[in-house]
């Protein structure tokens, strides 16, 4: 004799009575003072010794189907953390029967509120345990869905086509108007028709997509989920990394007649090697404006009393500080 | 940029440097403990204000491990003390040993450039301080991902296509490119001084064998820039040249990422400019007008010379570049320096903003066990090959890539 | 997006970050470095006295005469001196005038934190000349160079240079005007020609430009009419930059203008100094009209030029060269003991630093076992069976 329980009020019935009581339908539970009405199908083995466990670990997994988020959708540790605690009081809520209603609700809504997301869930953690054969027949089986809507599109749009073409002969056939006017008439139709079939399908896709956000405010929020960014647009890659380098008192001019370097011009042993007079020049031209914007008079003074005022806080925080601050820091 | 000695907080943590911000380094007087409470050390009153500041400056830093150590320099992981989590790289140059003229040339000049310029992709001198027994040591900063070298060998290991290879070559470009802007012949590009810092930024270092641009009718040495990435003009020991030899060696280098294997690894002077005439052309009078005239011009008989390759010859080679890369490859390897293009037109090619886009930093492949090999990649003097891999016979038997 | 101009690279210089100051910090930190050595030459004989006094055991302890002190004047007297020999130093050797200029520079920022007192000039002016042509790839060897020194042996030349680096703070890059005026030069010849590039500010053509140089007033110290026409402008330009150029190559390395104004304002302050006019015209060409930074250019430029005009003759009349003897003389009473013998202070530092290696070895040994011990003891099998548990 194997006993059976049912999850609504998890009483403890033998298989002959489960039979005897709810083959014709669902019928109340016969122990005394339990009124809810059972069904026959949902009725199962017992899994754990004690009743209690049983019904702990319908609720969890119930919850659980729901919540299943994971810590990397988070921004940080704690806020992972933080929604796992807001978990588990739904759960204890539930097992304890405090304010089952309200937990109810909330479950009902946040469930309703993040389908796409727990689905996402679901399919990933589905995919991760699954071993990769399965994976590769699931991708299989997308690609042959994919295949068999755009087959049946294909095969709508041929259709349409070939009654818009019949129209148009029948026209020509009983009226007796210019024949190539009705002709694109008939296409302009035809194009109208298929156009509106395709905007349907895209409304259709997008709509059950809005479906899902709208609800009223909802009434179970999470907080700290980490926004998914899209890999920002790269931006062109610099070969200089940022560097430019520009004379901003001086243009260099392509040659500068100077006597002492016309020689280093022509001579092909020093120009053989490679040397280039307009190097020179260029270096020339740098070091004549290098430091012309640059007083010394005022910049040292301004860097020096940065850094006293440096020191000035430095000092004022070991001071304030008489504890800690290392002897060595103090100058 | 260099650490003020002036004890400021600011300036202590690894901010990220750039050069348009001005660096506030105040040596000022009444920052100067001369009153009373001078530090309480054993160091009598009067001690030179040199000295202190020193002593200040290497107060700052903490030695930890020793990641490598060569003839020419030590080199230890370190930390602020006022930070213990911003790492640092201190390499300590041994100055007295094998230099009688005092402090050597190596030394001189990478302390001096480096003090100087300051763009993310050139390392980064924070401070220099001398320790007890008249050793140099440069807070360097601190790349845990080895080099560039390490990533080329690992073909197993690393897997990289076109876009990582534009992504590193733009950034040795604008590396180059700033060093020219400021006057500085590099004159030892090669991917083992090409550092890759924790955020995948790809770092020059080692300006050993650096100097500034030099001015007409003044010599200079041609014995720089390791073998294999030396440019043509310096293998016939052109005394007058230009930036432009630094671009030859960024194209090796860019040939290289390609093939994952050095371009043109000749063991002798003689056999690299076989290698050259071989993959570029041989230099001849019509396309390199002077050639003749340099020093080391060996003439070539009709027989032998090839003319230059053409793009299909590249494109075979290295097809992955894809056409637009190819091109930009061969300007940088043009035969005449005065034909070849500058850091400055390498950038302005349109490569860079044709399709692949460079791969972002952060994505860039990166190997582990960088903190040993930058150990002893900083140990070596400019211009020095690691022993291990130079003209080892291994290299030479590797038949299948270089055809 | 960083737009960098020429003002913002030479920013970026060691020369302006730790080499530019304002006057006044610039005379007090003199004075400090005054100020500390002479309580290192008083530490230093007071510890001398006292070791005498313990050997002779005299018994009435004098207190240590009051030596009379360098002023800080007299110290920038007798450092000018020493900057002057360098520089004919230099001119016998014909090094180049960056060289040259260079090793002054290194010479007066060691003198900045350092003082004559302690390092007597006269031992770190070959020093300094040497390590100039290091950096400015003007390589002489060692040999070459001391066969040039008449009394100074390899020795002392290297001894003082890792003092004269950490004197400098091993920044080793001297930003000169010389090669600023060969651009200026260029660059007034071409407005001279015509062929200059239109001003943007002032929207003048290459042609109004030249017209307008040509107008400029003469030249009125060397009293001859000018003829007014092209080649005479040309030549004109050529008599200033040779007067500027002489200029650049003496009073602007006496003086502080390195540490007051940047090269490109020494090389155009030097231009108003030999042709002022001329270097109106070309700050004119540079800058529009009534820009504020114009004027205070100006202002700077004339400060700058006053400054090279005071500065000291490179030959000193007999009345210096009195002046610079008595200094001398008072130096050698207040010199302080401890560091005369460079040589010897050189190679105590590199035994100690071999010294310090071998303590360093021991510490290093000793903190590996106990990082080792440590890291058994964390782990949870606690030490390898076999070792003894000893602390």
């Amino acid at each position: 004799m194997r006993f059976l329980v049912n999850p609504e009020c998890y009483h403890k019935m033998c298989e002959s009575c489960v039979d005897r009581i709810f083959s014709q339908g669902p019928a109340p539970c016969p122990v005394a003072g339990c009124a809810r009405t059972l069904r026959k199908q949902r009725f199962r083995k017992q899994t754990f010794e004690d009743l209690q466990i049983e019904r702990e670990v319908d609720v969890r997994r119930r919850v659980a189907a729901t919540f299943n988020r994971r810590e990397s959708e988070f921004q940080t540790l704690r806020d992972y953390n933080n929604y796992l605690e807001e978990v588990e009081t739904l759960t204890f809520n539930l097992l304890y029967n405090i304010d089952v209603a309200i937990t109810e609700a909330k479950l009902a809504s946040y469930a309703k509120q993040n389908a796409a997301d727990i689905a996402n869930n679901k399919a990933l953690s589905a995919q991760e345990s699954a071993s990769t054969e399965a994976r590769m027949a699931a991708q299989k089986e997308q690609a042959r869905l994919r295949r068999e809507a755009a087959r049946i599109e294909e095969e709508e749009e041929r259709r349409e086509r070939e009654e818009g073409r019949r129209e148009i002969i029948e026209k020509i056939a009983h009226s007796t108007d210019d024949p190539d006017k009705i002709v694109r008439e008939g296409q302009k139709v035809v194009l109208k028709k298929s156009t509106a079939r395709r905007n349907a399908a895209d409304r259709l896709r997008a709509q059950d997509a809005a479906s899902v956000d709208n609800a009223s405010a909802p009434l179970f929020q999470i907080a700290g989920l980490r926004p998914i960014t899209q890999p920002q647009l790269e931006q062109v890659y610099d070969p200089f990394g940022g560097y430019v380098v520009k004379p901003s008192y001086f243009e260099l001019q392509p040659s500068y007649a100077h006597p002492w370097l016309e020689k280093a011009k022509t001579d092909p042993q020093i120009l053989a090697g490679g040397y280039d007079v307009g190097e020179y020049c260029a270096r020339t031209m740098m070091e004549a404006c290098a430091g012309l914007g640059v007083f010394v008079e005022e910049e040292v003074a301004r860097r020096e009393r940065a850094a006293d005022a440096d020191l000035g806080t430095q000092s004022a925080a070991i001071a304030g500080g008489e504890g800690g601050g290392s002897g060595s820091d103090v100058l | 940029m260099a650490v003020s000695p002036v004890v400021t907080h600011e300036a202590t943590s690894n901010v990220k440097v750039t050069a348009a911000k001005a660096k506030s380094l105040a040596v000022r007087t009444n920052s100067f403990p001369h009153k009373t409470e001078a530090p309480p050390e054993k160091k009598q009153g009067g001690q030179e204000l040199a000295e202190r500041l020193n002593h200040e400056t290497k107060e700052k830093y903490v030695k930890d491990k020793k990641l490598g150590e060569g003839t020419y320099a030590i080199v230890y992981l370190g930390h602020l003390k006022a930070d213990p989590l911003s790492k640092v790289a201190i390499k300590k140059i041994k100055v007295n040993t094998e230099y009688r003229d005092g402090l050597s040339m190596d030394a001189i000049r990478e302390v001096k450039y480096l003090q100087e310029l300051s763009h993310p992709n050139i390392i980064a001198l924070h401070a220099v301080f001398s320790s007890k027994n008249q050793n140099l040591n440069l807070v360097l900063e601190f790349l845990p991902l080895g080099d560039l070298e390490m990533l080329i060998k690992d073909s197993e290991g690393i897997r990289y296509g076109t876009a990582e290879v534009k992504a590193w070559m733009g950034m040795l470009g604008r590396a180059v490119w700033f060093c020219h802007e400021n006057f500085v012949l590099h004159r030892d590009i090669k991917p083992n001084n090409l550092f890759i810092a924790a955020d995948g930024e790809v770092k020059l270092a080692d300006f050993g064998l650096a100097r500034s641009f030099s001015d007409p009718y003044r010599p200079m040495t041609y014995q720089v820039i390791t073998r294999w990435y030396r440019p043509p003009e310096l293998l016939y020991g052109a005394r007058f040249y230009s930036g432009a030899v630094d671009v030859w060696s960024m194209g090796t280098v860019f040939a290289e990422l390609i093939l994952r294997v050095p371009f043109l690894a000749g063991n002798t002077d003689i056999h690299q400019l076989e290698l050259i005439c071989q993959a570029v052309g041989t230099p001849t009078e019509e396309i390199w007008p002077g050639v003749s005239k340099l020093e080391g011009y060996v003439g070539y008989e009709k027989a032998s010379i090839v003319p230059v390759r053409g793009k299909d010859f590249y494109l075979a080679r290295f097809g992955t570049a894809g056409p637009v890369g190819v091109d930009l490859l061969m300007s940088m390897l043009a035969l005449d320096p005065r034909k070849r293009s500058t850091a400055r037109q390498m950038l302005e090619h349109r490569w860079w903003t044709s399709d692949p886009r460079p791969t972002a930093k952060v994505d860039l492949p990166r190997k582990g066990g960088g903190l040993e090999k930058m150990g002893d990649d900083l140990k070596r003097r400019g211009g020095e090959v690691e022993d291990g891999r130079g003209n080892k016979v291994a290299r030479k038997l590797n038949f299948g890539a270089t055809k | 997006m960083a737009i960098l101009t020429e003002d913002d690279l030479y920013r970026t210089s060691t020369q302006y970050r730790l080499w530019s100051f304002t006057r006044e910090s610039l005379s007090s930190l003199r004075c400090t470095t005054n100020e500390s050595a002479a309580d290192g030459v008083r530490a230093a004989l007071y510890g001398q006295k006292a070791t005498e006094q313990s050997s002779k055991q005299d018994s009435n302890v004098s207190p240590t005469p009051e030596v009379d002190y360098l002023s800080v004047d007299e110290e920038q007297k007798l450092v000018g001196y020493y900057c002057i020999q360098t520089m004919k130093f230099a001119d016998f050797c014909d090094f180049p005038t960056n060289v040259k200029a260079t090793a002054v520079q290194y010479l007066k920022r060691f003198y900045l934190s350092n003082s004559p007192m302690t390092y007597h000039p006269k031992e770190m002016m070959p020093s300094a000349l040497f390590l100039a042509t290091k950096t400015e790839n003007h390589y002489t060897s060692l040999e070459s160079f001391v066969s040039m020194l008449p009394k100074a042996t390899a020795e002392d030349v290297v001894a003082p240079e890792f003092l004269l680096t950490q004197g400098l703070r091993f920044t080793f890059d001297v930003r000169h005007p010389h090669r600023g005026l060969e651009g200026g030069f260029m660059d007034l010849l071409a407005l001279a020609t015509g062929k200059g590039q239109s001003n943007p500010k002032t929207g003048a053509s290459p042609a109004q430009l030249q017209q307008h140089m040509i107008d400029l007033e003469p030249v009125t110290d060397r009293g001859k009419k000018m003829s007014r026409s092209a080649e005479e402008v040309v030549r004109r330009i050529q008599n200033a930059h040779s007067k500027a150029k002489e200029l650049l190559k003496t009073s602007a390395l006496l003086t502080d203008a390195y540490f007051l104004y940047t090269p490109s304002q020494i090389w155009l302050s030097s231009l108003f100094f030999a042709d002022e006019p001329l270097a109106r015209f070309y700050i004119d060409s540079k800058f529009p009209t009534q820009s504020p930074l114009k004027s205070t250019l100006l202002t700077a430029l004339q400060t700058c030029a006053t400054l090279l005009r005071s500065s000291a003759s490179a030959d000193p009349e007999d009345s210096e060269v009195k002046e610079l003897k008595r200094i001398d003389k008072k130096l050698y009473k207040c010199r302080n003991p401890e560091k005369i013998d460079l040589v010897g202070i050189n190679k105590a530092q590199k035994r100690e630093g071999h010294e310090d290696g071998l303590d360093e070895k021991v510490i290093k040994k000793r903190k590996m076992e106990r990082e080792k011990l440590e890291k058994e003891a964390e782990d949870i099998f606690g030490p390898a069976l076999g070792v003894k548990d000893g602390k």
